[in-house]
């Protein structure tokens, strides 16, 4: 399944850190360290307030897209926890193993004495019970009158040991539970709770405190990774429909969860079989030759057509009518935009290759030529003619230029006045889509042995537009590209630094490389109801290559829900706008920065945006508040002909407006306070 | 503090409808919005009357019974429509912010004969005179004296209080001046959480408006205090701060003043061995000899105790709540069926 969240830890900016693990939730097999303290589910009432410093100001840290306003999760000012409505008598469990800090227990409810009844617990690693290495402290909050299973303080308890039943004592109107969790020795309280609120929104927390998420986890893998793309590695990976207690430490985190319905869905008629809102109709081209399915990487299967040579078929009407296949996907009732992709071999050697696109919005045939492949045969072998080619992402591999061809001496323009003179290999790529890419070489040796990287846009040292000793970063836009590992120095000395090395390429793009997905294109979909897309082989030339056999079959599709972003600061007076009659999911993500250093770090900086649904343009609905966005949360707009949206911008103390008029979105930013200097939409 | 073990002493009593056994004095209890008037066994329904009032009670309903004025007017507090409005539309949302409701001067008969003020939470009235003790929501304390109210500036938040018997005395329990109904759970460390919890007792000069005495200085939680029938002892509970410990306290006051305390404090029950009684339920009887109190059951039900004054021979009488005493040996609650029930406690030492 395809990845949606992420856990990014960053600083001064985007730049990438190392990532702290200790006590991070972990998969199902390696329980997260705390556990909730409560089974079943109940709903927010009142959420932690994150802003507590920033003054008085309403608070409406979590809110799920679509809730009423009253009673549901809004953190009110300063709120110290967190409030889940549950009736009286609900059993409650301790998070983890510890000893108690604080008792109290024999306050009737009705009383008229002010105060009610508590557990305190104390999760220290003094007395063996520290959670992830760290200490905690939890406190359970309007406890039932006798509701407390421990009975003196120091007294041990267990993770999920029943420890207390709750109830309405104390100051409150409901029963519920007050939770609150913080970290020892400060005994600050940590930052928010999280549950089944963000699986549509990015929640984004710099919180440099130390810092305990819970999560409740919709039908999705939640993979958080050390870094902000695929290509960064894995911490850990949190089942669908579950839930999980994570701890951060250190730095900031950013939990991103996926946007509706952002979930990227794949059909294959090899591995993994069709995923849910897919159905497969007729015959592949190939359909008697399927045993050849052949499984090269994750993202393509390739099928090969039937033996060698030229070949021209015609998929439909008269000709090869038992060669037409059809992969049929049925769209959510979600109006929007949908890119339709589907797998291609670059080394699918044909020509003229068409693809069928149906959908509600009319026939589309895509054409897919192949670019001539003249560097083959096969992955290459590291020569100029023919290159070892970067198929996979990441793309790593052990290779050495001891005994390698001296092809070229000299880079330019850049790196120009060094000396290669030693033995290289040369590696070729091809981006689909623009990329971030990072090539990293790794030897031992240095500096007997030195091997540097050269990045070209040809297969020609003066093409050379970047150089490294041990590792680059560029963002290429699509098109052809290589890298050349070089031996450094002089004659002989270029050849005594050849070493054995390690290559390692990474791209930002899932799919960017020309051997997986190629993006067939993009339609509309409006119906108010599930439609389908359909995607089909109309028509196919080949091989390009007469030497070669022939790769084409489309055996995959993908077809991704797109969300627009916009993006640019806004200030006084200026205003945005997002059409979305072209771009009919948009989504709002509120990024402010009161010192305009572009950081938008700083509590100072929060700003919260609610969103009205409103019957007509200048109405207030208050009522229909449809979600809201806040200072590195988003909220997803979906654009619906006939519907209004107001955005409320404010700070607390000031507050403007904007109008979202079905396919428009308006935002204005007009009078905020001193601490708001801007915002973003994008 | 010293810890008086529970003792099962003997007990003897006896529960009496109402047709039963006639009784001198009367109780009053709110059934379902309504007065219930219990005078000489017989249980009147009294419906509220404006009369020449410029307001209507047409859709009031009265949420507390707190006492009666010396002339047996009785002092009740008002459930504001809004408030019913809110609470029918809130499911499960929690705040922590009490509704301020009307408290108002009743006479027997139902008629409204004058509002002691718009804003109260808990309404105290003088055992003897014209004198109301009115908390806020905001645990702000004023008093009513039949010419309006004035406010007292308390050294915090004043949460419930006690008269002495003659009236001129009044002790409260006072949490810090930065205590609100909020701020327990805004409480970001334990220190403060616990800090919060902290209440002490205060004695109030009446006559002369001043705070006589901080009676109490106990890092726990003091509340619910009441006087004696002779005055010299105050009755209040206390919770430790943190540990499982707590119970009903005596400290002996002052004889010659009696605004002071004379001797450290005497714990008379354990928290686990006898109930904490709700506050404003302790009723004297038998001179002064034994207690009848509510204890709060966790479903918001109560039970009917009795106990010595010394705290011993803790006794359940029965499942109801709001006793009153009738007289010197006789005790009304409201039953658990809805119906007043007349019990005489009889327990010894």
């Amino acid at each position: 399944m395809r990845e949606f969240g992420k856990v990014l830890m960053t600083a001064a900016g985007f730049a990438v850190l190392g990532v702290s693990q200790i006590g991070m939730g972990a998969p199902a097999s390696d329980p997260p360290p705390f556990g909730w303290p409560f089974s079943g589910n109940f709903r927010v009432t009142a959420a932690y307030d994150l802003d507590r410093e920033v003054g008085p100001r309403a608070d409406w840290t979590g809110w799920r897209s679509g809730e009423p306003t009253a009673g549901n999760g809004h953190a009110y000012d300063n709120h110290g926890g967190h409030d889940w409505g549950m009736p009286t008598g609900t059993n409650l469990y301790a998070p983890a193993a510890g000893r108690v800090n604080a008792i109290r227990e024999h306050v009737p409810n009705n009383d008229h004495s002010d105060t009610g009844n508590y557990l305190i617990l104390d999760h220290r690693a003094a007395t063996g019970t520290s959670v992830g290495g760290r200490d905690y402290r939890t406190r359970y909050w309007h406890l039932a009158q006798n509701g407390v299973i421990p009975s003196f303080v120091g007294a041990a308890v267990s993770k999920g040991q029943h420890i207390a039943i709750s109830d309405n004592t104390g100051n409150s109107t409901g029963p519920h539970l007050h939770y609150g969790v913080s970290l020892l020795p400060g005994d600050m309280q940590t930052c928010a709770f999280y549950n089944a609120w963000w699986e549509h929104d990015e929640f984004y927390n710099e919180n440099l405190r130390p810092c305990l998420v819970y999560l409740e986890i919709d039908n999705v893998v939640l993979n958080c990774r050390e870094g902000a793309s695929a290509a960064y590695n894995i911490l850990t990976s949190f089942s669908p429909n579950s839930r999980v207690v994570a701890t951060q430490h250190n730095t900031w985190w950013r939990v991103m969860l996926p946007l509706p319905p952002a979930r990227a869905y794949e059909a294959r008629t090899a591995a993994g079989g069709l995923a849910p809102g897919y159905s497969e109709s007729g015959t592949w081209a190939n359909w008697a030759s399927r045993s050849q399915v052949m499984e090269m990487q994750d993202d393509a299967n390739y099928v090969s057509l039937d033996g060698a040579g030229s070949r021209a078929s015609t998929f439909s009407g008269s000709g090869n009518v038992g060669d037409v296949a059809t992969f049929n996907y049925t769209i959510p009732a979600q109006r929007g935009l949908y890119d339709v992709y589907t797998t291609w071999p670059s080394d699918a050697n044909a020509a003229n290759v068409t693809y069928r696109v149906s959908h509600s919005g009319g026939t589309t045939d895509v054409m897919v030529d192949q670019v001539p492949d003249t560097v083959g045969p096969g992955s290459g072998n590291g020569t100029k003619a023919f290159p070892y080619q970067i198929r996979q992402n990441p793309y790593v591999v052990n290779h050495t230029t001891i005994g390698a061809q001296d092809q070229w001496n000299l880079y330019t323009p850049v790196g120009s006045t060094l000396p290669q003179e030693g033995p290289e290999n040369l590696y070729r790529f091809e981006l689909r889509e623009p990329a971030t890419v990072t090539v990293t070489v790794d030897h031992e040796g240095y500096p007997g042995k030195d091997i540097d990287i050269h990045l070209l846009s040809a297969a020609n040292p003066a093409t050379c537009f970047q150089r490294a000793d041990w590792t680059l970063t560029a963002n290429l836009n699509a098109g052809v590209y290589y890298i050349a590992c070089d031996s450094y120095g002089v004659g002989a000395a270029g050849n005594a630094r050849a070493s054995d090395y390690k290559l390692t390429v990474t791209f930002s793009e899932d799919y960017p490389l020309a051997n997986s997905w190629v993006k067939l294109g993009t339609f509309m979909y409006n119906a108010g109801s599930a439609g389908s897309v359909q995607v089909r082989e109309q028509s196919v030339t080949g091989p390009v290559n007469a030497a070669l056999p022939s790769r084409v079959v489309a055996d995959a599709i993908k077809v991704v829900p797109r969300i627009t972003r916009r993006s640019g600061w806004i200030s006084n007076a200026y205003a945005t706008r997002i059409d979305t009659s072209v771009d009919p999911v948009a989504s709002v993500v509120i990024k402010t920065d009161s010192s305009q250093n572009n950081d938008s770090n700083s509590m100072d900086d929060f700003v919260e945006v609610p969103i009205y649904r409103s019957p007509a343009a200048g109405v207030s609905n208050a009522s229909e508040i449809v979600g809201k966005a806040v200072t590195g949360q988003r909220f997803v707009c979906t654009g619906r002909a006939g519907d209004w949206y107001r955005v409320w911008l404010t700070n607390g103390t000031a507050a403007t407006e904007g109008w979202l008029l079905g396919d428009h979105l308006v935002g204005y930013h007009l009078d905020f306070a001193a601490d708001v200097e801007g915002w973003e939409l994008y | 503090m010293m810890i008086k073990n529970f003792v099962q002493g003997c007990c003897l009593w006896l529960v009496m409808t109402g047709a039963q056994m006639a009784v001198a004095d009367s109780a009053v209890f709110v059934q379902d919005g309504r007065l219930l008037i219990y005078e000489n066994s017989v249980t009147r329904d009294v419906e509220l009357r404006a009369e020449s009032l410029d307001v209507s009670v047409d859709e009031h309903r009265v949420s507390e019974y707190w006492g009666s004025l010396d002339a047996g007017q009785l002092v009740v507090t008002l459930e504001p429509n809004e408030a019913r409005d809110v609470a029918a539309e809130e499911d499960h949302h929690c705040s922590h912010h009490s509704p301020g409701q009307p408290a108002w001067v009743v006479r027997r008969d139902g008629a409204l004969s004058g509002l002691l003020c718009t804003n109260v939470l808990r309404a105290y009235p003088s055992p003897v005179g014209e004198r109301v003790a009115l908390i806020s929501p905001d645990r702000d304390l004023s008093l009513w004296d039949g010419d309006g109210c004035t406010t007292v500036s308390a050294p915090g938040r004043v949460s419930n209080a006690g008269w002495s018997p003659d009236g001129r005395y009044l002790v409260m329990s006072v949490y810090p001046p930065d205590w609100s109904e909020g701020a327990v759970s805004e409480a970001r460390t334990t220190a403060d959480f616990l800090r919060l919890q902290n209440a002490d007792l205060y004695m109030l000069d009446v006559e002369s408006g001043r705070f006589v005495g901080q009676l109490t200085d106990d890092p726990g939680t003091e509340y619910g205090a009441f006087f004696s029938r002779d005055g010299r002892s105050l009755f209040y509970h206390w919770l430790h701060i943190s540990e499982n410990r707590g119970g009903l306290m005596r400290l002996d006051l002052d004889r010659d003043n009696g605004t002071s305390a004379s001797l450290p404090a005497v714990q008379l029950t354990q928290v686990g061995e006898t109930p904490l009684g709700r506050v404003t339920t302790y009723q004297w009887g038998r001179g002064g000899e034994q207690l009848v109190f509510e204890a709060g059951l966790p479903d918001g039900s109560g039970e009917i105790w009795a106990m010595t004054d010394e705290g011993t021979s803790a006794t359940k009488l029965a499942a109801g709540r709001k006793p009153q005493a009738l007289d010197d040996r006789s005790v009304v609650f409201m039953g658990a069926d809805g119906k007043p029930q007349v019990v005489v406690p009889e327990v010894t030492r």
